[in-house]
C-alpha cells in the first residue's frame, strides 16, 4: 500500500484548506475564561454561602425541633425510570414531556417536535438554515403565512440535507414553496406537508447552527410576542411582561457554545401570542435549539420569578 | 505555589496551539467528516488544556491533545445526537488549499477510503499513517494492547485494499 505510506502528505494537501484560525483560538480562550470564572463563583459559594446556609438550617432545627419549618408538605421527587431517560437521545428529549425532578411545582410541558413513522424527524434545509417541523398547529392559518422564501429544490433523505446551498427537505415535496411566518420569520417557516401548511422551528442540524454572526436573538426572533414561559421541572411565568423581560435577558446575555445539542430531559417552552410555541432544551445554565447557548443570568432570573 | 516537573513541557498555550491545533482539527475532521463538529471538538480540547492544566511532559504534548480529541470524536460518533441527526454517513469532502484545486482526483480515493473505515480502525490508521505514531505509542495513547493495535492496523490495510479496488467490504 504505497499510497497509505503517503497519507500524511496526501492529507496535508487535500485538507490544506482546513486550518486552526486565530478566531478559533480566541473562542477557546474566551470559553476557558468563562469556565474558570464559573468555577471560581462555585468555590466562593461553597466556601461562604453554603456554610452560612448550614448554620441557618442548624439554628432552625434547634428552634423548631418538631421539624415544622413553615411548609406542610415536604418536596416530592418524581422521576422517569432511569432506563427510559437513558434511552432518549437529546433531540427526542422534548418528546419526553413531563420532566424528571420537581418540588412543589410540577410542569406538564409536552414536546412540540413532530416525528415521523420512519424515525427521521421532518426537516427543511433552507440554504444552511435548518428547521424541524412542530406538532401544533396541524395547519397554519393563511393569515399567518408570509412571503415565499423559495421552492424546495430537492426532496431527499437526510444525508443530502447537509448540502447547505439549496432548499431541501425530507417531508416537503420538491417544487413546493417555503414561506416565512408573519412577524416571526427568524424562528419559523411554513411549508406544505401532506396537503397541510405546517410550521417548522429553526434548529441545529448536522453541525450547522448559526450562520456568520447570528446571535440567539436572530434565531429566536420572538420579542414582543411572548405570553408566558415555562421550564419543565422548575415552573412557569405567566405574567407576559415578566416573561418578555426574562426573554430579553436570555437573548441579550446568551453566549454561543457550540453547534450541537445537549443531553437533558428539561425544556423551555416559549408560548406566543399567535397561539404557537417555540422550545429549547435546558440543562443547568445551558439552552439549545439552534446551537447550544450558555445563559446563567436567564436561568437564575427565571427561578427567582417562579419563586415570587 | 505549584512547582513544575523537571521534564514538564515548556510550551505555552499559544505555542501549543500554533504547533498542534491544525493537526488536531484535521484529525477530528478526518474522523467525523463534519467540519463544524471538528472545530467544536478542537475547541473543547484546547479549553480542557487551559482549564485543567495537565502535567504534560516534553514531547508528549501532541499525543495528549490527540488522545483527548479522539476520545471526544468517539463520544460524538457514538452519541445519540450525532447518530440520529446524521441519519446516515456524512459525505466526506476534501478541503484542499486553493493552490491544490484540480490536483486531488487520485488522492481523493484514498482519503475517502480511510474515512469509510470503522471508527476503531480509522483512529489507528490516522495515528499511524497520518500522525506518524508507532504501534507502542498508539497502544499507550488508546490504552490498548500492542497486539490489538497491530492487528487492527493489518485489518485496516486489508479493508483499504478492498475499498480501493472498488469492491464491497465483506
Amino acid at each position: 500500500m504505497k499510497n497509505l505510506e503517503q497519507l500524511r502528505e496526501i492529507a496535508d494537501r487535500t485538507l490544506g484548506g482546513l486550518n486552526a484560525t486565530p478566531e478559533l483560538r480566541y473562542a477557546i480562550q474566551m470559553k476557558a475564561l468563562k469556565q474558570q470564572r464559573r468555577k471560581a463563583q462555585t468555590l466562593v459559594f461553597a466556601k461562604i454561602a453554603a456554610p452560612s446556609l448550614c448554620a441557618l438550617l442548624l439554628l432552625s432545627l434547634i428552634l423548631f425541633p418538631s421539624g415544622k419549618l413553615g411548609t406542610s408538605n415536604p418536596p416530592s421527587i418524581t422521576s422517569l425510570p432511569l432506563g427510559q431517560l437513558q434511552d432518549k437521545g437529546a433531540e427526542d428529549v422534548a418528546l419526553i414531556g413531563e420532566v424528571a425532578v420537581s418540588n412543589t411545582r410540577r410542569s406538564s410541558e409536552s414536546g412540540i417536535w413532530a416525528s415521523s413513522s420512519t424515525g427521521s424527524f421532518p426537516l427543511l434545509g433552507v440554504n444552511g438554515r435548518y428547521y424541524r417541523m412542530i406538532v401544533s398547529p396541524s395547519s397554519v392559518s393563511s393569515s399567518s403565512v408570509g412571503q415565499s422564501i423559495g421552492k424546495v429544490q430537492e426532496y431527499t433523505t437526510e444525508p443530502s440535507l447537509s448540502d447547505t446551498g439549496i432548499i431541501s427537505s425530507n417531508c416537503v415535496n420538491a417544487g413546493d414553496d417555503v414561506y416565512a411566518y408573519n412577524g416571526l420569520s427568524g424562528t419559523f417557516v411554513c411549508a406544505k406537508v401532506n396537503g397541510e401548511l405546517r410550521l417548522f422551528q429553526r434548529v441545529s442540524f448536522n453541525g450547522h447552527a448559526t450562520i456568520a454572526h447570528e446571535s440567539l436573538s436572530d434565531t429566536l426572533q420572538l420579542s414582543g410576542h411572548i405570553v408566558s414561559l415555562s421550564i419543565s421541572g422548575i415552573g412557569s411565568v405567566s405574567d407576559s411582561a415578566v416573561a418578555e423581560e426574562l426573554f430579553s435577558k436570555l437573548v441579550q446575555n446568551a453566549s454561543y457554545e457550540s453547534s450541537g445539542s445537549i443531553q437533558t430531559s428539561s425544556v423551555l417552552t416559549i408560548h406566543l401570542k399567535e397561539g404557537i410555541s417555540a422550545q429549547m432544551l435546558v440543562s443547568d445554565d445551558r439552552l439549545a435549539a439552534c446551537g447550544v447557548w450558555s445563559c446563567p443570568e436567564f436561568i437564575s432570573a427565571f427561578k427567582s420569578a417562579v419563586n415570587q | 505555589m505549584s512547582e513544575s516537573l523537571p521534564d514538564a513541557s515548556p510550551l505555552s498555550f499559544s505555542e501549543l496551539y500554533e504547533q498542534f491545533a491544525t493537526d488536531v482539527l484535521r484529525v477530528c475532521y478526518f474522523y467525523l467528516g463534519d467540519r463544524q463538529k471538528a472545530e467544536d471538538i478542537c475547541q473543547d480540547v484546547f479549553v480542557k488544556l487551559l482549564t485543567t492544566k495537565p502535567d504534560l511532559k516534553v514531547g508528549s504534548e501532541k499525543a495528549w491533545l490527540l488522545k483527548v480529541a479522539l476520545n471526544r470524536c468517539r463520544d460524538t460518533w457514538r452519541g445519540a445526537w450525532f447518530k440520529r441527526v446524521i441519519l446516515g454517513s456524512p459525505v466526506f469532502e476534501l478541503i484542499p488549499a486553493p493552490d491544490q484545486f484540480g490536483k486531488i482526483d487520485e488522492e481523493e480515493h484514498l482519503m475517502s477510503a480511510v474515512n469509510q473505515l470503522p471508527p476503531d480502525f480509522k483512529e489507528i490508521v490516522l495515528l499511524h499513517y497520518y500522525q506518524g505514531y508507532a504501534i507502542n505509542e498508539i497502544s499507550e495513547m488508546l490504552s490498548l494492547p500492542e497486539g490489538t493495535v497491530s492487528s487492527r492496523l493489518n485489518r485496516s490495510r486489508k479493508r483499504l485494499e478492498t475499498l480501493l479496488k472498488g469492491d464491497d467490504i465483506p
